[in-house]
């Protein structure tokens, strides 16, 4: 049985659940967990104050219910086992994690996964700006790990990322994959400006149908259909992702760039892709 | 620095000379205040703006502290400010361009005793040209050096003209260098722009007339090519809306220039969630420098903003969006940004010190301030169309107030007293308000020793 935390107050300044792991709780009671506080503006808040908790953690499961939207840092850190939101998570969800599996059964806020460094984080809806990125002043953004959203994504999704693979089912933002090192992402909707600006290696699959509005520092490299994309997409199905029919028959144009940088990454576009 | 009296004989009527203007972060140091009967009637060598600035100093007679819109007395009004922030969960302190570097230092120390959120620019506390110094670094230099040596001057997406109205005369294009005998005729001026700017009409010698938006897009290929790389012709035109070949003479005098200097535009061009055109323009610059001596520098910014992020940085190691919840600093642009938290409604309390929040808030900000209790601290508080608490009408800046202000290129210029005030110093009003929160609190907090 799950350690379930559910929602019932409202709180107005919002709180962060930084150290509220499964791991960090292994051995708690919910009592103990109750007592436990977290900080909320220039003070602290019991968690008994703002969640009914109940269960037991021996599984390494906590869920939460309710919207929490408003609750910051969720997962923020862990190393192992499982968080369930059945709702919305503020910012900085998953943030930093080294190990486990966050699910959002709602939409996640900002900086999701920024800077994750293991694990993997399912968002059923929609995810905010600077997945998988790193953190202003940092060089490195998330260097392993998987990331899924299968609603859209804000700008600058994996700016920065350095390994792991970023999977939006629907539309990104703009700059999608700003100066990324290394790694994966794949975008089964509609892009922003400037995806790949700077990149130096890695991929960034746009698997939408609208032109993708690639810079001119972007050079084509012909045209290929990936057999290693049926691996991804058989994985990103077991994984959870929503199935997308016949994408790994599609042909693909492929880009290399940004030629202001390394120049070693790859983009694909599928059909009518390239400089808009 | 010189009072000369002109008028031998009749007291108060006299000229101040080498004042600064506050009027824009050029900060001007060559101003000659005519002082007569208390007010100034004229501001020798001010830009117009700066001139209307100067006369615009009204007398003192308004009540200097309010309680609800009403007349209050100054500790009355401390304990109100008190009362509000002891309460307060969630507290930011914002604004801080229109304050000296002393006030926006005692400003810190409010906000470390409050465990506020602290950002100097209102809206833009993730200012990019903050970040872009962040990412890449910053090729820079004074105003003096490119007086002396600049031959080349590029501005992007700006309109110094209307915002900086004195920099080209005084330090950019027109004055004789040391290295550029020839003043004017000795430079070159690129204004590259998606409209016809003011600065296009009265300083260019050649306009590069963008799409529109396409600055990102510009500067990156032009760093492609900078690096030798073969571009589609088609590609490049299609994206900026200029020819390639337009774009490689336009290097090559990059190129080829003595020392140039790229002035850009940050609150125009960068938008949230845009790829950043200053990130583009100082890696630019910086590769320039593999070929000759370039400099990139910010145009942003209103009054001493520039001394607000020196004071930031200097006080707790980030310039501004910061939060000081839990006893030390936090940074976080975008999430701790005044304007964002604002709009979020997370904060609950607010501290507006001599700034017009209006004027850098977007519409949810704005909202999100008018739903919480206010402090405001400010000489014009009638101008920000604030419902505050509790209002400190504080002296003048740029008259009555004595201190140390940034000039956009990072230079602290020392500002003079001209008039006298009767009111309490926005530094002396944020002190009084820390001190009564820990006497009532009576908990032991850093005391700050005064700025020497």
């Amino acid at each position: 049985m799950p350690l379930i935390f559910k929602r019932t107050s409202a709180i107005g300044v919002p709180i962060r659940l930084r150290g509220i792991t499964p791991d960090g709780l292994r051995a708690s009671s919910p009592a103990d967990v109750a007592r436990l506080e977290v900080p909320r503006g220039n003070g602290r808040v019991a968690l008994g104050d703002v969640f009914r908790i109940s269960g037991d953690v021996s599984e390494g499961r906590l869920e939460f219910e309710g919207d929490l939207g408003d609750i910051h840092e969720i997962g923020q850190g862990m190393t192992g086992g499982e968080i369930i939101v059945r709702g919305n998570a503020g910012r900085h969800a998953g943030a930093g994690m080294t190990g486990g599996a966050i699910h959002i059964h709602g939409d996640a806020g900002d900086w999701l996964g920024c800077e994750m460094k293991g694990g993997l984080i399912h968002v059923r809806g929609s995810a905010g700006d600077y997945v998988g990125a790193a953190y202003a002043g940092n060089r490195r953004g998330m260097t392993e790990g998987t990331v899924l959203i299968d609603g859209s994504a804000g700008s600058h999704v994996g700016a920065s990322m350095r390994r792991g693979l970023i999977a939006i089912g629907g539309d990104c933002g703009e700059a999608a994959g700003l100066e990324m090192i290394a790694g994966s992402i794949l975008v089964f909707g509609a892009c922003g400006r400037a995806p790949g600006a700077g990149m130096r290696r890695g991929t960034i699959g746009m698997f939408g149908t609208a032109p993708v509005p690639l810079l001119p520092t972007f050079r084509p490299a012909g045209r290929f259909r990936p057999l290693f994309l049926r691996l991804i997409l058989r994985e990103l199905e077991r994984l959870g992702l929503p199935p997308h029919e016949g994408l790994s028959d599609e042909e693909f144009l492929l880009y290399h760039g940004d030629l202001v940088g390394l120049g070693k990454g790859e983009v694909w576009c599928r059909g009518d892709g390239g400089t808009p | 620095m010189t009072t000369v009296n002109v008028e031998a004989g009749s007291a108060g009527s006299h000229v101040e000379s080498d004042v600064v203007c506050v009027h824009c972060p050029c900060l001007c140091d060559d101003i000659d205040l005519h002082v007569e009967g208390g007010r100034i009637i004229e501001a020798r060598n001010a830009c117009a703006a700066g001139l209307a600035r100067f006369l615009d100093v009204g007398p003192e007679d308004d009540p200097s502290c309010l309680i609800d819109g009403r007349p209050a007395g100054f500790e009355q009004a401390v304990e109100r400010a008190v009362s509000i922030l002891a309460a307060a969960r969630s507290p930011v302190v914002l604004g801080l361009g229109g304050a000296t570097c002393e006030a926006q230092r005692a400003a810190v120390a409010l906000a470390d005793r409050l465990g506020a959120c602290l950002d100097a620019s209102g809206n833009r506390g993730d200012d990019p040209s903050t970040t872009a110094l962040q990412a890449v670094g910053e090729v820079t230099c004074t105003l003096g050096e490119i007086k002396n040596r600049a031959d080349l001057v590029i501005v992007w997406g700006a309109d110094p003209a209307v915002s900086h109205p004195r920099l080209f005369e005084r330090h950019v294009l027109e004055p004789t260098g040391l290295f550029v005998p020839a003043g004017r005729a000795g430079r070159y001026c690129i204004v590259v722009d998606d409209t016809e700017t003011e600065t296009v009409q009265t300083a260019a010698d050649e306009w590069i007339a963008l799409r529109p938006g396409a600055h990102f897009e510009a500067i990156w290929s032009l760093r492609a090519m900078l690096r030798g790389v073969d571009l589609d012709p088609e590609a490049i035109e299609r994206s900026t809306g200029v020819p390639l070949s337009r774009w490689l003479s336009l290097v090559d005098r990059m190129k080829t220039a003595r020392y140039g200097v790229l002035l850009y535009g940050p609150d125009r061009l960068d938008n949230p969630g845009d790829p950043s055109v200053a990130l583009a323009a100082h890696a630019f610059v910086r590769e320039l420098n593999a070929h000759t001596r370039f400099v990139v520098l910010p145009l942003g910014g209103r009054e001493n903003d520039h001394g607000a992020s020196q004071v930031l940085a200097w006080q707790t190691g980030y310039p501004g969006a910061i939060h000081l919840a839990g006893g030390f600093p936090r940074y976080s642009p975008g999430e701790f940004t005044a304007g964002t938290l604002l709009g979020r409604g997370e904060a609950d309390a607010a501290i507006v010190v001599s700034g017009n929040p209006n004027e850098c808030l977007d519409d949810p900000a704005r909202a999100g301030l008018a739903r919480i209790p206010l402090i405001v601290l400010g000489s014009d508080g009638d101008k920000s169309r604030l419902t505050p608490a509790v209002m400190f009408r504080t002296p003048d800046l740029g008259s009555r107030t004595r201190g140390t202000v940034f000039r956009m290129d990072g230079v602290a210029l020392p500002l003079r007293q001209v008039l006298p005030t009767k009111r309490t110093s926005t530094e002396d009003v944020l002190r009084a308000i820390g001190r009564r929160l820990t006497a009532d609190a009576a908990r032991p907090v850093r005391e700050d020793r005064p700025c020497p």
